[in-house]
């Protein structure tokens, strides 16, 4: 089945010597930065001559950009033939090197996406264990200032953010598993997307490199007027940020037009996979909120920068905090999400029992996505007045009820099922579990009275890492063991899958759920140091944090083994119905063969299961099928 | 996928475009990281060093000092004992106020979140016992003299006159001060700073060095 689409003829050329793609996009960023950089210093010179300032500095970063990407191989993939010059550039289709280099291949963005995402953890996550040091004693240790640590937690929380939490399932496992699972044979936007891709590892950079412009201490959302209080590094912050959201904006864009506009024949709207209605609602919740807080990051900094008064004397202080939580809320579903879909794409699969209330899961899916623009000032209690909390709180807490309707979906599919543990199956169990803790102890933070004791508490840190971590990391881990044998056609072990996960597991819960404890004692958010009384336990949670940070290490080391030297993985290893299963592993570069049909519903086990997918034999067809002028759906019925 | 690569060696020869070397990008990465951890953590070390190597040209007479947020301009001198000075300082910060404070052995105690910090700053004031005139004051805040002995031009209320903790001409935003003295004989490194906001613009790195050298 693995017909590998072979590369054209070699075309007869000088064998040069090439720069390795990445290393050329650092030099071509190190010249877009000194030439815009020098260019401000000319137009807009600051007395005494510093020669990087506010301003040059963030046109530099402009540049910068423009010349990663440019390096990256987006000079000869795009820009050259888009203004009309030769370019030889042919995109090879096999080899580890395509992964370092601009590509048009939704499987090896997706991959680029997931590498970027598994990168900003290792990075955020180090940083989190230096805070954990820290933390060990009641007094400054490792940080000399207060500043320092709060730069160190902006930096952790941004990266984990905007390019973990928003990247993992969206840009990487969108970008790779979402065309195959409808049957396409590609994107609607290849090029684009291409490029997006490289904004991540651009953003992490900015973002990990900010301190060399000063210290900042807003956390990850950047708060006005606060920000304007900063130095300088504030502004990498806000162009760091600028880069990941856009990146995130471009990945919604293609997700949503492919899914809408390349499904294969017989791909009805019923019939589209769980995993790929989830990105179709996170997709819309990024074009919607995405954009609105771009422009308020855009606001925030051109306030640093002018400076202006948005936020302050001829604004009000409180206008930034609602801009960013009118889009900071309905961030922790473009998280969830895909998560939630995630839950009920294994679980039927791994229970062999058709997929419970699919209706009813999508309809949570589409209402939490609504409900979600509703609830943001439950993280302004503090700032208003009882008559305007009283219905964020009822919305907030009315949330879990469509949120519910996915739990349900995945506990009628297991409910008399033969459930089979495998290492996806138990993360994802332990991920329902985690984030049942998160969301229960938000219900307790959504009452008033409640709120008002422990905002700003490690109580909120601890039910948002419940949140967060529960749902993305657990699950996405999930996502690896679940596709791993798609992606690289071999098998990780079984046995080291189940123990790290278990580790995980019980190093996750011994240190987060001491939060909550921590929270209710006292422990306050944002500082290093803290009354003496809090340090034992402070101590205790750090030792058993680091070590969650090596049950971690211990994930990506058992991943890495297993994509390069796992045994060789069987064709459909789970007994799945969907059509990412119905092609070679890993898939070619056109996905399928041929364009396959999609013939019966997706999500039915049982005596009398009927084939879902057909790939038609003649392959003169696939040649004489224009992929764009596929027949738009299939079948009304079903 | 990567496999395939290694199991089939015809493949580099198949493919079209020249490629690059896999030595290079992992030696170049490497070099990358460590270029970057240093430029990270160890700025200032480096930033040092060069200065010893290399130094910087001893300045006199009329030396523009500008204020940003939150850095000098410059913020490394090398100065003469008995050499005449006439800094202009300079706030060019758009929203902030800032002060040049010179001493040595900051009273830094640790934030410990709870207690004070102290008013005075330097355990050694530069400026005591140095005679010093003060002129073209422009938007000044305050201006404390602390041990120095000084002379003012012009009417005093424009200066402001405080007391309490160290010599520190305070400029509001786009404020200005020249201030005229004989460098004394206290030769060796003295550090300049601003102490204002609770020490944040110190601690954010609005510092800086003169290096006196014996006359
Ligand atoms: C590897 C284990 C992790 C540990 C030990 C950890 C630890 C911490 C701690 C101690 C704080 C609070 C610092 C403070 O307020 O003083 C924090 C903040 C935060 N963490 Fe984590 N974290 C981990 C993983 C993650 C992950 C995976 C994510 C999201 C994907 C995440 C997102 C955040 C965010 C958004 C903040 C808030 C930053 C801010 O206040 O601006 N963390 N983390
Ligand atoms: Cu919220
Ligand atoms: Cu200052």
């Amino acid at each position: 089945m693995a017909q590998v689409v072979s590369a054209p003829a070699p075309a007869p050329q000088a064998r040069r010597a090439q720069w390795p793609p990445v290393l050329r996009g650092f030099l071509w960023a190190a010249i877009g930065f000194v030439v815009l950089n020098t260019i401000v210093d000319i137009v807009d010179p600051f007395r005494g001559h510093p020669f990087v300032t506010g301003p040059s500095a963030t046109l530099g970063w402009v540049g910068a950009v423009v010349g990663w990407l440019l390096g990256v191989g987006v000079w000869e993939g795009v820009a050259l033939p888009l203004f009309g010059y030769p370019s030889r550039w042919i995109e090879p289709s096999t080899g580890w090197r395509r992964y370092f280099a601009y590509s048009t291949d939704h499987k090896v963005i997706g991959l680029q996406y997931l590498g970027s995402a598994m990168g900003g953890f290792l990075i955020a996550g180090l940083i989190a264990m230096f805070m954990r040091i820290e933390l060990m004693s009641d007094h400054l240790t490792i940080f000399h200032y207060p500043t320092n640590y709060l730069t160190a937690v902006g930096i952790h929380g941004t990266i984990m953010m905007f390019s973990v939490a928003n990247v993992a399932l969206l840009g990487g496992f969108g970008n790779y598993m979402v065309p195959i699972m409808i049957g396409a044979r590609g994107t609607a936007f290849p090029k684009l997307s291409g490029i997006s891709a490289w904004l991540v590892p651009a953003g992490i950079l900015s973002v990990l490199f900010s301190p060399l412009l000063g210290a900042w201490t807003t956390g990850w959302r950047g708060y006005q007027p606060l920000a304007s209080q900063d130095p300088n590094g504030i502004l990498f912050y806000y162009l760091g940020v600028a880069a990941l959201t856009t990146s995130t904006f471009i990945v919604a864009l293609n997700m949503v037009t492919t899914i809408m506009f390349r499904r294969a024949p017989g791909m009805t709207w019923g019939r589209l996979p769980l995993f790929a209605w989830g990105q179709v609602t996170v997709g819309l919740l990024v074009l919607i909120w995405i954009p609105e807080i771009q422009a308020t990051f855009v606001m925030g900094l051109l306030e640093k920068l002018v400076p202006f008064n948005f936020f302050t004397a001829t604004g009000s202080v409180l206008s930034y905090l609602e801009l960013f939580w009118i889009f900071g809320h309905p961030e922790v579903y473009i998280i969830a999400v895909p998560v939630f879909a995630l839950w009920n794409e294994i679980i039927p699969v791994m229970s062999q029992k058709s997929l419970f209330a699919r209706e009813w899961a999508v309809i949570g899916l589409v209402f939490v996505m609504l409900l979600s623009g509703l609830v943001w000032a439950h993280h302004l209690f503090t700032n208003m007045r009882n008559s305007e909390i009283l219905p964020f709180a009822f919305f907030t807490e009315m949330i879990s009820i469509p949120t519910g309707f996915a739990y349900m979906a995945a506990i009628g599919t297991m409910w008399k099922g033969r459930v089979r543990l495998t290492t996806p199956m138990l993360l994802v169990l332990m991920s329902m579990f985690n984030f049942l803790i998160g969301g229960l102890t938000g219900v307790f933070l959504a009452d008033p009275v409640v709120n008002l004791q422990l905002h700003d508490t490690f109580w909120v840190v601890g039910h948002f890492h419940y949140t967060v971590i529960g749902s993305i990391v657990f699950t996405g881990l999930a996502a690896v063991y679940y596709w791993l044998p798609k992606m690289s056609g071999r098998m990780y072990s079984e046995f080291w899958g189940k123990f790290l996960a278990i580790t995980l597991f019980i190093f996750f819960n011994a240190t987060f759920s001491q939060f909550f404890l921590l929270g209710l004692h006292g422990m306050n958010r944002w500082v290093p140091a803290y009354p003496a009384y809090l340090q034992p336990m402070n101590f205790e949670v750090s030792i058993i944090s680091f070590f969650l940070g090596l049950a971690f290490a211990g994930q990506f080391v058992h991943i890495i083994w297993a994509w390069v030297k796992g045994p060789k993985a069987a064709d459909n290893p789970w007994d799945a119905r969907t059509p990412e299963w119905f092609t070679a592993s890993p898939p070619p570069r056109e996905n399928f063969p041929v364009q396959p049909e999609i013939v019966s519903s997706l999500y039915i086990y049982g005596a009398q299961q009927p084939v879902a997918v057909q790939l038609p034999a003649e392959e003169e067809l696939a040649a004489a099928r224009d992929e764009s002028l596929e027949p738009e759906g299939g079948s009304p019925h079903e | 996928m990567d496999n395939d690569s290694k199991e089939t060696p015809e493949e580099v020869s198949a493919s079209a475009s020249p490629e690059w070397s896999r030595r290079q990008f992992l030696g170049g990465t490497v070099a990358l990281g460590v270029v970057g951890a240093v430029a990270l953590l160890g700025r200032s070390t480096v930033v040092d060093a060069a200065r010893g190597i290399f130094g910087s040209p001893v300045r006199s007479g009329r030396v523009p000092l500008y204020a940003y947020d939150y850095y000098y301009v410059p913020n490394y001198m090398t100065w003469r004992v008995g050499d005449r000075m006439d800094i202009i300082f300079q706030n060019q910060s758009h929203t902030h106020w800032h002060e040049w404070t010179m001493g040595r052995h900051v009273n830094e105690q640790y934030f410990q979140a709870f207690g004070e910090l102290s008013a005075d700053a330097w355990r050694v004031d530069f400026w005591d016992g140095v005679p010093v005139t003060l002129s073209d004051p422009y938007k000044i805040d305050n201006f404390v003299p602390h041990d120095a002995l000084v002379t003012y031009e012009g009417p005093r209320s424009l200066y402001n006159i405080q007391s309490g903790g160290d010599f520190s001409p305070t400029l509001k935003p786009g404020g200005s001060l020249h201030i005229a003295f004989t460098v004394p004989n206290k030769p060796g490194i003295w550090d300049f700073g601003c102490f204002v906001q609770e020490y944040v613009h110190y601690r954010t790195g609005m510092r800086g060095k003169v290096h006196i050298l014996p006359a």
